[in-house]
């Protein structure tokens, strides 16, 4: 092969010249130099592959001085400089030289091996640079998909939080949270065997402005013991004529009072739907404790005044003050 | 709910027996009448009147407006031991004399 390569200078330098003997004084010349003068020795240099480190030990430098022409010179730097482009991108484009013609395809790869096999410091560092900047690289792409998943996870987790917390208060009661009961506890009997005084209570029933019905206590007041069951009516009346459905929440004044007031069955907090030109009665069936007649906190206590709001909820299950 | 390390007042509890349903068909108007007449008639103390919460209870309870449950249960009969004594007089203005405990009476 490189037999050819040299027949192919000799075309051009006048024959005074033999091509082993020309000398360089840039360094590149030498690669150019020992490439030439391997036809006798070491065909190994050949095979030598890419990634093997430059085997300076098989250089090979002429022996003989001779003298150099300028045509010479130039048709050699042109060489030269072609061998140098070869090489910067042989790692690359090593299967574009399929299409290039045989002798030529030849010639490059001879000169490509060449220029492998005898990488310098320089070019070295340069390739161990890349080869590390291409690692950071993609390590860099590995944390990133890292962090951005953990992102997603979060804003995840944030989206899902809302029904998850809906579910956590339904089944634990959180926070006051209405709960629906499949069993009731057992009705507790009060001793009333002492000194009990009764105690008043009224009731009050309160609307808003945008009043669809009326709804009034039908009782103002009631004269109640402590621990005796009281009934107490509260009365609906739905004047319009689309059946409208409330809800009903009560209010206890004075605030101590609250914790003795056991209501023992109401129409609370439960939707209720009234039908059109509807006159409905509602019971609260409640029992004041006689713990208030002993309570430091309640002492004083003779009135106590349950209220009740009725709320409409319409379809979309808001609420809205009737 | 947080009522500030308040013992004196306590978080709501809900109703003992839950919520009534309604009565669209009146079939207990009845008994609510004469209930409400007995209060109006004994100035509503409603001790006077349990034979009539009585029935209206039954009448729910008959025609399925709410659980079935001993009449007994309800503490009706317990209202009878009691005795009835007048109110005693609190003066809310009562000062609060620092160091001196009141007992309970």
């Amino acid at each position: 092969m490189f037999s050819r390569t040299v027949s192919l200078l000799s075309k051009s330098i006048p024959k005074s010249t033999t091509p082993s003997s020309f000398i360089y004084k840039r360094p590149s010349s030498f690669i150019f130099t020992a490439g030439l003068n391997n036809n006798n020795n070491n065909v190994s240099n050949n095979l030598i592959s890419l990634n093997q480190k430059p085997i300076l030990s098989t250089f090979n430098t002429t022996s003989s001085n001779s003298n150099i022409s300028i045509k010479d010179t130039l048709f050699l730097k042109d060489i030269l400089m072609n061998n140098q482009r070869l090489y910067s991108s042989s790692s690359n484009n090593n299967s574009n030289e399929n299409k290039n013609n045989n002798n030529e395809k030849e010639k490059q790869e001879n000169d490509n091996n060449n220029k492998k096999t005898f990488e310098t410091a320089e070019e070295r560092i340069k390739r161990e640079r890349e080869e590390y900047n291409q690692k950071l690289h993609e390590k860099n792409k590995e944390i990133a998909m890292y962090v951005l998943a953990a992102i997603i996870t979060v804003l995840g987790l944030s989206y899902a939080a809302v029904p998850l917390y809906r579910v956590f208060c339904r089944v634990t009661g959180f926070g006051g949270t209405v709960r629906e009961q499949d069993e009731f506890e057992p009705m507790v009997k009060r001793n009333l065997d002492r000194k009990v005084y009764p105690i008043k209570v009224t009731f009050t029933a309160s609307t808003a402005n945008k009043i669809p019905w009326t709804f009034v206590p039908v009782q103002k007041s009631i004269e109640v013991l402590p621990g005796e069951p009281v009934l107490a009516f509260y009365r609906a009346t739905n004047n319009t004529d689309k059946a409208i459905i409330g809800v009903a929440t009560y209010n206890i004044t004075p605030q101590k009072a609250g914790s003795f007031f056991t209501k023992i069955q109401c129409f609370c907090f439960d939707e209720q739907r009234i039908n059109p030109h509807e006159t409905i009665d509602m019971p609260v069936l409640f029992v004041v404790e006689p713990e208030i007649l002993d309570d430091k906190n309640s002492r004083g206590i003779t009135t106590i005044t349950l209220s009740y709001t009725f709320f409409k909820s319409n379809d979309k299950g808001e609420l809205e003050e009737i | 709910m947080n009522f500030a390390h308040n013992s004196a007042i306590k978080a709501p509890t809900p109703p003992d027996k839950g919520s009534f349903p309604l009565d669209h068909d009146k079939e207990c108007m009845e008994t609510v009448n004469q209930y409400v007449n007995c209060l109006k008639e004994n100035n509503y103390q409603s001790r006077l009147c349990m034979e009539f919460t009585k029935q209206y209870l039954k009448c729910r309870m008959d025609n399925n407006l709410m659980a079935k449950e001993e009449m007994d249960n309800f503490g009706f009969e317990e209202v009878k031991k009691a005795t009835i004594i007048e109110a005693p007089k609190h003066n809310p203005n009562e000062p609060i004399i620092a160091g001196l405990r009141k007992r309970n009476q």
